[in-house]
């Protein structure tokens, strides 16, 4: 069933400030789909994914996961933000295991302590680092820092996964091989994920469907389908058909500038 | 050049060999000052004939130590219980009023600018004050202390929880975490290092209330009180003395909270 938006809208507030950040944004993404959100920053990706999340409500609109709908964190779903966003003094498994706690502080566990814990190890070997599962974050690596993260994020095995520029702050030999990985981590899975970027070679190596975000108010500008096999593969970087792929996005993504910023020569 | 370049190499392959020598070095250079700083003083009385009641060579400090040493130690032990429920009762308080101040926005507009505006204000000035309300026992010293042991526990335990990423709330929110959930595991360790941060500037502060106490007071309990009562004899070797009692009890007291701190706070 996946998860619905229809014409959902965020105005933010404050006191002397009105912002509207989203406007009239109208989304279908279908079960075990790679979607990614992609625009000029300030366009209102984050919000986006913070409304979805149930984190934040809309001002206007509605969002269902599964027919249901959100009208405030459910639980169901899997964070991942920018920073690592570990908590330090826990070492890299109870980091993992973090959702279970969580969890079991309301007696909405479904499985036993020890599942969980099987599944983080079984988790943190599918991301490669099983041997620092005593460490402490500061003793890793930002790109083994971000796979911790996105093993928490998997813990509770949640309906739908949430990628808020997950790899921005990685250099970008790390962000291809953290790509890599979560492509393998999404095959293995097989979640829902709504993933924020604003790098363009990215979204076009992750996702089944890109959709361009304008400058704000955030409205969808256009959607460009993939159009390349999968299983992504690294060496795919290199075709015509990906390269391609990304001169369409990033034509898109000219006219999401506006006309203020579009100075430079396509 | 060449020459320079090598000495630059063994430089920075010493220190590796050498950290064991620094270690005891870091106990012996301040035990050799020390002395060295003891016998500068005798020496200069002797050679300048100073008066002793002025400034008493180490030797006349010493013996005070030797002979009053077990009375100079029972008045700080009375100093002490002062100190110690200051810092306590000024802790808790300072670390409630801060998790307060920072969790309810009503209580931060109508308390934090007073809280400021105490903060500084020389706490001294409310001395007479409390005095004629309490007197002059434990209540007053007591109170005196938590003044002077609350405001950096309060300052630091806001800065801690403010700086609580806006991301760590929302993770423990995604997952429907409860407030006190996220209180308990995510907030209150994160600004934990800063709380006992602040707790270390309380014990000093404690060690300055529960002495300045009791220094205006003469003829109460504690060593504050045998200071001033010594000054009116002029006897300074027994002042000298009493500073270097107060002095230990502070050192050995802020080390083993330091040492508690690095244990606790172990991620930093």
């Amino acid at each position: 069933m996946g998860i619905e938006l229809k014409g959902l809208g965020k105005t933010f507030q404050t006191s002397d400030l009105t912002v509207e950040a989203l406007r009239d944004i109208s989304v279908t993404v279908s079960d075990s789909e790679f979607v990614s959100i992609i625009g000029p920053s300030g366009c209102g990706k984050s919000t986006l994914l913070r409304l979805v999340s149930g984190l934040i409500p809309p001002t206007l609109g509605e969002v269902s996961i599964d027919g249901v709908p959100v009208v405030g964190p459910a639980g169901n779903i899997g964070f991942v933000f920018q920073a690592p966003t570990l908590l330090r003094w826990r070492t890299v498994f109870k980091n993992v295991m973090f959702p279970y706690e969580v969890l079991a502080s309301q007696k909405r566990a479904v499985m036993s302590r020890e599942d969980y814990e099987e599944r983080a190890e079984m988790l943190l070997r599918m991301v490669g680092i099983d041997d620092f599962r005593n460490a402490y974050p500061k003793q890793l690596s930002g790109g083994m820092q971000q796979r911790v993260s996105i093993c928490r994020a998997l813990l509770h095995d949640p309906t739908l996964l949430l990628m808020d520029e997950p790899f921005g702050a990685l250099d970008e030999f790390t962000r291809e091989r953290m790509n890599e990985e979560l492509m393998r981590i999404w095959r293995e899975t097989q979640k829902t994920v709504l993933f924020v970027t604003h790098h363009i070679p990215e979204a076009v190596f992750l996702s089944d469907r890109i959709l361009v975000l304008s400058a704000r108010p955030g409205k969808i500008l256009g959607e460009i389908v993939v159009d390349l096999p999968r299983p992504r593969t690294a060496e795919m970087r290199d075709s015509v058909a990906f390269l391609e792929q990304v001169v369409i996005t990033r034509r898109l993504i000219g006219q999401a500038d506006g006309d203020g910023n579009s100075k430079e020569s396509p | 050049m060449t020459s320079q370049v090598s000495e630059a190499a063994t430089e920075a392959v010493a220190p590796a060999p050498s950290s064991r020598t620094g270690r005891i070095r870091r106990f012996v250079d301040p035990i050799v000052f020390a002395i060295f700083f003891v016998l500068a003083w005798q020496g200069f009385i002797w050679v300048t004939g100073f008066h002793s009641v002025v400034l008493p060579p180490p030797s006349k400090v010493w013996g005070v130590l030797w002979n009053q040493g077990d009375f100079l130690v029972g008045n700080m032990l009375d100093t002490a219980v002062t100190i110690a429920w200051g810092f306590f009762l000024g802790g808790v308080m300072g670390f409630v009023s801060g998790v307060l101040i920072n969790h309810f926005e009503a209580v931060k507009r109508a308390i934090h600018p007073i809280l400021v505006s105490l903060y500084v204000i020389p706490k001294a000035v409310f001395i007479p004050l409390l005095i004629l309300w309490w007197g002059v026992g434990f209540e007053y010293k007591l109170l005196v202390t938590v003044l002077l042991a609350f405001f950096p526990v309060t300052e630091n335990t806001i800065t801690g929880l403010n700086g609580v990423e806006q991301e760590m709330v929302e993770l423990t929110r995604s997952l429907r975490g409860s407030n006190w959930f996220g209180f308990r595991k995510v907030s209150l360790p994160f600004a934990l290092p800063f709380v006992l941060a602040g707790l270390r500037i309380a014990l000093t502060e404690s060690f300055i209330g529960g002495v300045l106490s009791e220094v205006l007071v003469p003829g109460s309990a504690g060593i504050g009180s045998r200071i001033v009562e010594a000054a009116a004899f002029s006897n300074t070797e027994f002042i000298i003395a009493s500073i270097m009692v107060i002095a230990s009890f502070g050192i050995v007291s802020y080390f083993l909270f330091l040492w508690l701190e690095r244990r606790l706070t172990f991620w930093v």
